[in-house]
């Protein structure tokens, strides 16, 4: 009789870390639907280009590193899927791949791989594309216009709200384009019903904690509505207000990536009020960079910001967990440990 | 900081929980009898009395591996509750709840006698809430004594004790010791045999067995039947239990409360961990078990004291959640074992009677 000698437990749950991934790439999928119905098959094209290429890199590294390829690993087919959604739909292929390359081959497996990597490889890769590709980053199609799905010379392509409320101006888009992403942005990035029932799925299925996001976008909003960047700043009435906020949540990457991105495990707090201290933290940083800063995308900077300051959060939210946890344990009847015990 | 309340798991208790407890015993050590004269009227013992019997029949506590006279000798005239305990919270095993309701008498018996010995008239039997695939109704009483149901998840006997149910002097027993106790009393029995729950996928006829202590493990589980090579045998609990090597010589002792043989396929390629923190949300203690098994794997010991460690009640929720199936919990349990020697942290009672003993 063969008998397995393993440690207890001897049961586990059947989710698994292929589960979790998977859980992630479903509702991006969904919104590859969105966007497939705004910019037709180009969406689907940069779709297999990112993945192929994020995969592509990511097995060549983990070959270089000496270990077998994981096929069950999803991790790279994550960031693959998601960095076309960043991006507008008329983005050149190369800077694409240029983007997904990046994110996995310096944001991910320098620190070792999966499970190790301090930055967000996915705001990584965006960042490092919009800082040397810029022009061709901020330049989005109009959405329903015909694109096709090779080649992007001759295509018209517009400013986005982000934009527009960098130069404080307000976006002249009703509530129903707004909502439905009918409006120039990134293009995973703009259906915002979409991207809310991606939200409600994750959450629903624990791949994200509801304290980041939740946290996260109410700090959004209340310093959009206490410092709204539209009309000026002076005689600023209420309507203006909740516009801010409607088109601050809604322009750029943000909502996307307080849904997707801040709730990645591996580069985010990991007790709970830590994680709700971090949203907040970068919400504020997001702002900020909004309001100061030189590009209208600022939510992959502050990201990138944040990821570094973790290990102080984690540390920090330790040592409060471990006072409570020790004043938890002396009211319980804990003791201290005699001597004889102690084998020292 | 979030209430815990535990991780449900599928019991899988039926169908040995409602099964008749069956006897499967080596007429020899059965036959053994402590060195005492029958006791002729129960009501003429003392509380010496019951504690010598206890002694003399050398009945050990299956829930703490403890000698039971010790525990009523510190209890004595002490405890403020007496609890007999047969809470089975992890899943396939009910050794403790279908003695308790199959031979109810004898131990009703002995929790009268633990009764006697402290003094005290606060008395109940602590039984699982979760349980929601029983077809057998654990009732509200038995005898006179009120059965208390424990809520929540997993490990809901561990957690439940640790916070006291309202009272820290208490004596908590076992049922299998309980109906040991009034074995030896009434017939002068010695402790020979230990109730364990044989179940698992390999197993044809799951039951509970009163099986004499020194069987093997293989003989255990050929008395219940096997359609199937099992691939993992356990003795003890699915969240706890150690695996068995050889089950040719592997022993019944005094605190198997399970064997469970198990056939499974290969286990999933190993992912390392990505932090989720599922273990972190998951651990009774609230301890941070990913950041200790990180500590641990790259040796970092000198530096693991501000995480507690020590508070570990090596429940295994940590790596039942584990995402990657990592061993986390081994990991803790190598932590905790560094503190204590090298931190001199403190510890509960029930740790230090572990150590001591």
């Amino acid at each position: 009789m063969n008998l397995n000698n393993t440690s207890p437990p001897h049961i586990r749950h059947s989710d698994s870390t292929r589960v979790l991934m998977l859980n992630v790439i479903f509702p991006m999928l969904i919104i590859y639907v969105s966007a497939t119905f705004y910019y037709q098959t180009r969406a689907l094209m940069l779709l297999l280009v990112s993945v192929t290429v994020a995969v592509l890199t990511d097995t060549i590294c983990v070959l270089i590193a000496g270990k077998r390829p994981n096929l069950r690993d999803f991790s790279p087919v994550v960031t693959g899927t998601m960095l076309p959604l960043l991006m507008p739909a008329s983005i050149d292929y190369w800077i694409l791949g240029v983007a997904a390359a990046f994110a996995v081959v310096i944001a991910k497996h320098p620190f070792g791989g999966v499970g190790h990597n301090v930055f967000n490889p996915a705001a990584a890769g965006l960042a490092f594309v919009t800082i040397c590709f810029g022009d061709k980053m901020f330049s989005y199609p109009i959405p329903r216009a015909p694109l096709p799905v090779f080649g992007s010379s001759d295509l018209i392509t517009v400013v986005s709200p982000a934009f527009m409320l960098e130069l404080g101006a307000a976006p002249k888009y009703d509530l129903i384009e707004i909502l439905t992403g009918n409006f120039p942005g990134p293009m995973g990035c703009t259906n915002i019903l979409v991207i809310l029932g991606c939200l409600l799925y994750l959450v629903s299925r624990r791949t994200v904690r509801w304290v980041m996001p939740v946290s996260f976008f109410v700090t959004v909003a209340l310093f959009a509505f206490l410092f709204p960047r539209i009309g000026g700043g002076f005689e600023v009435v209420e309507d203006v207000r909740l516009r801010s906020v409607l088109f601050e949540m809604a322009a750029g990457v943000l909502l996307f990536g307080g849904v997707f991105m801040l709730g990645d495990p591996v580069t985010t707090p990991k007790r709970d009020f830590s994680k709700a201290v971090f949203a907040v933290a970068a919400g504020i940083i997001v702002m900020l960079f909004r309001r100061y800063g030189s590009f209208e995308s600022a939510f992959p900077f502050a990201l990138l910001l944040m990821n570094a300051t973790v290990w102080g959060f984690d540390m920090t939210g330790e040592m409060i967990a471990g006072f409570f946890r020790r004043m938890s344990f002396e009211n319980t009847g804990g003791k201290k440990l005699q001597k004889k015990t102690s084998r020292h | 900081m979030s209430i815990f309340k535990g991780i449900v798991l599928a019991q899988h208790k039926e169908p040995a929980f409602s099964r008749p407890l069956v006897r499967f015993v080596n007429p020899q050590t059965e036959a053994l009898t402590i060195d005492r004269e029958p006791v002729a009227d129960i009501a003429a013992l003392t509380v010496d009395d019951v504690i010598d019997i206890a002694k003399s029949a050398q009945i050990v506590d299956e829930r703490d591996g403890k000698m039971l006279y010790r525990k009523l000798l510190r209890a004595m005239g002490r405890a403020a509750c007496v609890i007999a305990d047969a809470v089975d919270d992890e899943p396939y095993v009910s050794s403790q709840i279908n003695p308790m309701m199959k031979l109810k008498d004898e131990a009703v018996g002995g929790l009268k006698l633990c009764s006697f010995v402290c003094g005290c008239d606060n008395v109940f039997i602590l039984a699982y809430k979760n349980i929601t695939d029983i077809e057998t109704r654990i009732p509200r009483s038995i005898d006179q004594f009120k059965v208390v149901r424990l809520r929540g998840g997993y490990p809901a006997e561990s957690r439940s004790l640790r916070l006291g149910l309202g009272e820290r002097r208490r004596l908590i027993v076992g049922a299998g010791a309980l109906i040991h106790l009034y074995r030896a009393v009434i017939k002068r029995k010695r402790q020979s045999t230990v109730f364990i729950t044989v179940a698992g996928n390999c197993v044809a006829n799951p039951m509970n067995l009163e099986a004499s202590i020194g069987m093997t493990v293989i003989q255990v589980l050929e008395r219940c039947g096997m359609i199937d090579e099992p691939t993992r045998i356990v003795c003890g609990g699915p969240m706890t239990g150690i695996s068995v090597i050889n089950a040719e010589k592997t022993l019944i002792t005094y605190t198997t409360r399970a064997v469970l043989a198990f056939r499974e396929s290969a286990q999933d390629k190993l992912y390392t961990c990505i932090g989720c923190a599922r273990c972190e949300r998951v651990c009774p203690s609230k301890l941070n078990p990913m950041y200790i098994k990180r500590f641990v794997d790259n040796s970092y010991f000198a530096h693991l004291k501000p995480f507690d460690a020590h508070l570990c009640i090596g429940c295994g929720t940590c790596s039942y959640s584990c995402l990657s199936k990592l061993d986390v919990s081994a990991s803790v349990a190598e932590a905790k074992r560094y503190a204590i020697e090298h931190f001199g942290l403190p510890i509960d009672d029930e740790e230090a009677d572990k150590l001591e003993s």
